[in-house]
């Protein structure tokens, strides 16, 4: 399976990807301001600004699921965000996520950034699923990375971390999320 | 008897000032290295120094003894940004000898499970490179292991950045750990993430 660098020539498929969905962790687009988050500046953004890199997969020339990489200025470490699949894709496109999610964190190594932080909502994929979720990472990763949950966030309340303000979207979520990291594990290397 | 017996350990407080003042005094070396090697801060062995860090905000030193008898200690700083700690200003008794080889990694993983039990899930510290290179010093090795075996049931390493001699850390958010400064030898920044049982 083969990863692309997406650059703004993409803009238009990325969007599509992002139009496709009717909902954004769980949660239905009307209730959390959608349209006017995910905007074209704001795809824009991500697909020219060099502190900003997506990452997508294509299938006959139709982008079926990408992720973005926002690189920290202050620490070696990236917020993987804008983690999109097509709806049609239903579980495997979970999957897919967790293999560009791989293939992100190798991506982010390479400029020498050792840890990925990442955003979800708690409630919409459950146990069970979130296990697979990351045990397919981990084994696609060969288990170089450790998960650690960094924070629960309840419904309708901020992080209590300043540091994480920016990855939980500086704002309150109107349902539980949960901050979590990938750190490189040394013991593996 | 085995070195780590008869171990206890306690965070210390205001009246243990004085004396850790002066054992920090006594140091020749700061992180590993001579410390007229490095342009060492004197305001580091000063009272107000060590009250800052025994009794100050946000801080903490721990200290481990042996049969009662002072054997090392260190000091955290709780990060304010995330949940994150900083470990710093570790000392050993003079003359311990061989037995700071057990005794100090039972230390760590004291200080490691305070730090923790403050909600604190990473912990950050800059090192002396040499001292962790155990390829040209063998001898070295010992203490890693004992040490690892200690800690790696419940946490992780990951060497964030080495900092190349005469050379500033590439990222401002270490710049604290190392002291705003460049060193004359090779600088290892590590971070130590405490592992998660299950996905939650």
């Amino acid at each position: 399976m083969e990863f692309i660098n997406l650059d703004i020539s993409h803009l238009d498929d990325v969007i599509e990807l992002q139009n496709k969905q009717d909902n954004y962790m769980g949660v239905p687009k009307k209730d959390i301001d959608y349209e006017n988050y995910f905007n074209k500046e704001y795809w824009e953004l991500w697909l020219t600004d060099p502190n900003h890199q997506m990452t997508g997969y294509f299938k006959d020339g139709v982008l079926k699921v990408m992720m973005g990489i926002y690189y920290w200025k202050l620490f070696p470490y990236t917020t993987l965000g804008n983690h999109f699949a097509d709806p049609t894709l239903g579980f495997k496109g979970m999957m897919l996520n967790a293999d560009i999610m791989a293939h992100c964190c190798e991506e982010a190594l390479k400029r020498g950034h050792v840890k990925s932080y990442i955003f979800n909502g708690r409630a919409h994929v459950d146990q069970k699923r979130r296990k697979r979720y990351f045990g397919r990472f981990e084994k696609r990763t060969n288990g170089k990375w450790t998960h650690k949950t960094e924070e629960i966030i309840p419904a309708f309340q901020m992080t209590k971390w300043k540091g994480f303000k920016m990855i939980a979207g500086m704002r309150a979520w109107p349902m539980e999320t949960v901050i979590r990291s990938l750190t490189l594990n040394d013991e593996v290397q | 008897m085995n070195s780590t017996s008869n171990l206890t350990h306690r965070v210390l407080e205001y009246k243990d000032v004085e004396w850790v003042t002066e054992l920090a005094k006594q140091q020749v070396k700061h992180m590993g290295f001579m410390k007229d090697d490095v342009g060492f801060d004197d305001t580091m062995d000063t009272k107000e120094y060590w009250e800052d860090w025994i009794v100050g905000e946000n801080k903490k030193t721990y200290a481990t003894f042996k049969d009662g008898k002072f054997a090392c200690l260190s000091s955290c700083y709780f990060w304010g940004l995330m949940p994150y700690a900083t470990r710093k200003n570790a000392i050993s008794a003079p003359g311990l000898g061989f037995a700071v080889r057990s005794i100090f990694p039972n230390h760590e993983k004291y200080c490691f499970d305070q730090i923790f039990e403050e909600g604190r899930v990473k912990i950050y510290m800059a090192s002396n490179y040499d001292m962790y290179d155990y390829v040209t010093h063998p001898k070295r090795r010992i203490v890693f292991e004992n040490f690892n075996k200690l800690m790696n049931e419940s946490w992780t390493h990951c060497i964030e950045e080495i900092v190349e001699p005469g050379q500033m850390t590439k990222w401002k958010g270490f710049q604290s750990l190392t002291g705003y400064k460049t060193w004359p030898e090779k600088i290892m920044i590590k971070s130590w993430t405490h592992k998660d049982y299950g996905i939650h």
